[in-house]
C-alpha cells in the first residue's frame, strides 16, 4: 500500500516531475508514492528519473488511453 | 506551382508534426530534463538534429542545389528576443513546436499558449508592439559590420569550420547510449535523425516554391493569425507546413492511443497565457524562434540564430531556477520534516 498518493492527470511539464520528486523526497526509505500521469512524456521522466536516481518503479500500470499508474518506491 | 506548393508544405508537415510526436520532441523539454534531472536524451535529439541537417544544407549548398536565406543578426533583438521567449517557454511549458505538437495531442494549456503566440507575433509585427520591435531592430549591430554567419565572422570557409563542428558533435553523441521510453517513443537517434531529414526536406521543398528557408514558425503562424485577425493573405509553404504539423500530431498521438484531452487546473492555463504570449512577442522581435533559429538557423550558422538561441537557453534556465530549481531546494532542505 502506497503512503502516498497524488494525481497529476491534466497537469502540464514539469508539475508531474517536480510535484513527484518533491513527494519521494519527503518519504521515508522503502515507503511507497502512487502518482496517476495521463501524458506519456510525464511516465517517461518520472521513471527515467527515479531509476536514474536509485529508487524502485514497483510498477506501471496502463489504467486506459494514456493513463497510467506509477508507484515507487524510495531508496 | 500553387498545387506542388501547397502539397509540398502539407507533406513536410505531416512528417514533422509525426516525427515531434514520436520523438516527444521539444527544445524546451530537452533544456529542462538537464536542468532538473540531469537527463541529457531530448537534448541530444536536438543536437543531432542540428547536426543531420548542418552537414545536409551544407553539402547541397555548396553543390549548387540549395540556395539558402540566413536569418539576420540584430543583436539586441536577437537578446530580448530570445530571453523573452526562453521565459515564455519554460511558463507555457513548451517551445513553438512542443507547443504545436501538444495541440494535436489534446492539451489545452498548449492551444491556449499557441493562441497567445499567435496574438503576440501579430501585436508585435504590426500593432502596438511595433515600436519595441523597430527600435531594438534599429539601435543595434546588424550584419552588415560584422557578417551574417559564423563563417563570416570568423572570416573561414564553411569547409573549414563544419567538419570539426560535426566531428565534435558527433563524437559526443555517437559515445551516448541509448534511452528507452516506456511510453513507446522513439529513441533519440531516431527522432534526432527524422527531424533532421525533416529540416533537409524543408529546405529542399520550400525552395522549389521560392521560399528559401527551412522549417519555421513564427512566420507561418503570423500569417495564420494575421489572415484570422483581417489581414488575408493567400496559403503558402509555410502556412501549409503548420497545418500539416498540427495534422501529423494529431494522427500520431490518434494511431498510438495517446490522444486526450488534457485540462489543467487554472493558474496553469494562465500560466499557458502569459507563456505564450511572451513567446510571441519574443519571437517576432528576434525573428525566429526555436525552430526558425534554433533548428533552421544554425544549419545555416546564423549569427543572429547562435545568439537568439543562447539567449533563449539563458531565459530558460533563469525561469527554471527560479520556478523549480529553487523551490525545491527550499522544500528539500527548508520544510520541516
Amino acid at each position: 500500500m502506497a503512503a502516498q498518493t497524488i494525481d497529476m492527470r491534466g497537469e502540464i511539464c514539469p508539475y508531474p516531475l517536480f510535484e513527484t520528486r518533491k513527494h519521494l523526497e519527503a518519504l521515508g526509505s522503502g515507503e511507497e508514492l502512487e502518482v496517476y500521469v495521463d501524458y506519456p512524456l510525464a511516465l517517461d521522466n518520472i521513471t527515467r528519473w527515479a531509476e536514474n536516481n536509485g529508487h524502485t518503479v514497483v510498477e506501471v500500470v496502463e489504467e486506459g488511453d494514456s493513463e497510467w499508474r506509477i508507484v515507487l518506491r524510495k531508496s | 506551382m500553387t498545387t506542388f506548393t501547397l502539397i509540398s508544405g502539407l507533406i513536410v508537415g505531416l512528417a514533422f508534426g509525426y516525427a515531434l510526436q514520436r520523438g516527444r520532441f521539444c527544445t524546451n523539454t530537452g533544456f529542462r530534463d538537464i536542468l532538473l534531472s540531469g537527463d541529457s536524451t531530448l537534448f541530444r535529439a536536438w543536437a543531432l538534429a542540428v547536426l543531420v541537417q548542418l552537414v545536409g544544407v551544407t553539402l547541397l549548398h555548396a553543390m549548387g542545389a540549395l540556395p539558402i536565406t540566413v536569418p539576420p543578426l540584430w543583436l539586441g533583438a536577437n537578446v530580448v528576443g530570445g530571453l523573452a521567449f526562453g521565459v515564455g517557454m519554460v511558463l507555457a511549458g513548451g517551445c513553438s513546436s512542443g507547443t504545436c505538437y501538444r495541440v494535436g495531442e489534446g492539451l489545452a494549456g498548449s492551444l491556449l499558449a499557441l493562441i497567445a503566440f499567435g496574438l503576440g507575433v501579430v501585436v508585435t509585427d504590426h500593432g502596438i508592439l511595433l515600436p519595441l520591435e523597430r527600435g531594438l531592430r534599429a539601435a543595434t549591430v546588424s550584419d552588415t559590420r560584422i557578417g551574417a554567419t559564423l563563417p563570416e565572422f570568423l572570416h573561414l570557409p564553411t569547409w573549414v569550420l563544419v567538419p570539426p563542428l560535426a566531428l565534435v558533435t558527433g563524437a559526443w553523441l555517437w559515445r551516448s547510449g541509448v534511452t528507452r521510453y516506456r511510453s513507446g517513443g522513439w529513441p533519440w537517434q531516431v527522432s534526432g535523425t527524422a527531424l533532421g531529414l525533416v529540416g533537409v526536406a524543408g529546405w529542399l521543398s520550400s525552395a522549389a516554391t521560392g521560399r528559401d528557408f527551412g522549417l519555421s514558425m513564427t512566420g507561418p503562424l503570423r500569417t495564420w493569425f494575421a489572415s484570422l485577425l483581417g489581414t488575408p493573405s493567400a496559403l503558402d509553404w509555410g502556412s501549409l507546413l503548420i497545418a500539416g504539423l498540427l495534422a501529423g500530431s494529431f494522427l500520431s498521438a490518434l494511431i498510438h492511443g495517446e490522444l486526450r484531452w488534457r485540462v489543467p487546473k487554472g493558474q496553469r492555463l494562465l500560466q499557458s497565457l502569459v507563456g505564450g504570449s511572451l513567446m510571441g512577442v519574443g519571437a517576432q522581435v528576434a525573428g525566429g524562434c526555436t525552430i526558425g533559429h534554433s533548428l533552421t538557423g544554425l544549419s545555416v550558422l546564423s549569427l543572429g540564430s547562435i545568439v537568439t538561441t543562447a539567449f533563449i537557453l539563458f531565459g530558460a534556465w533563469g525561469a527554471g531556477y527560479f520556478m523549480f530549481i529553487r523551490p525545491m531546494r527550499r522544500a528539500m532542505h527548508g520544510a520541516p520534516s
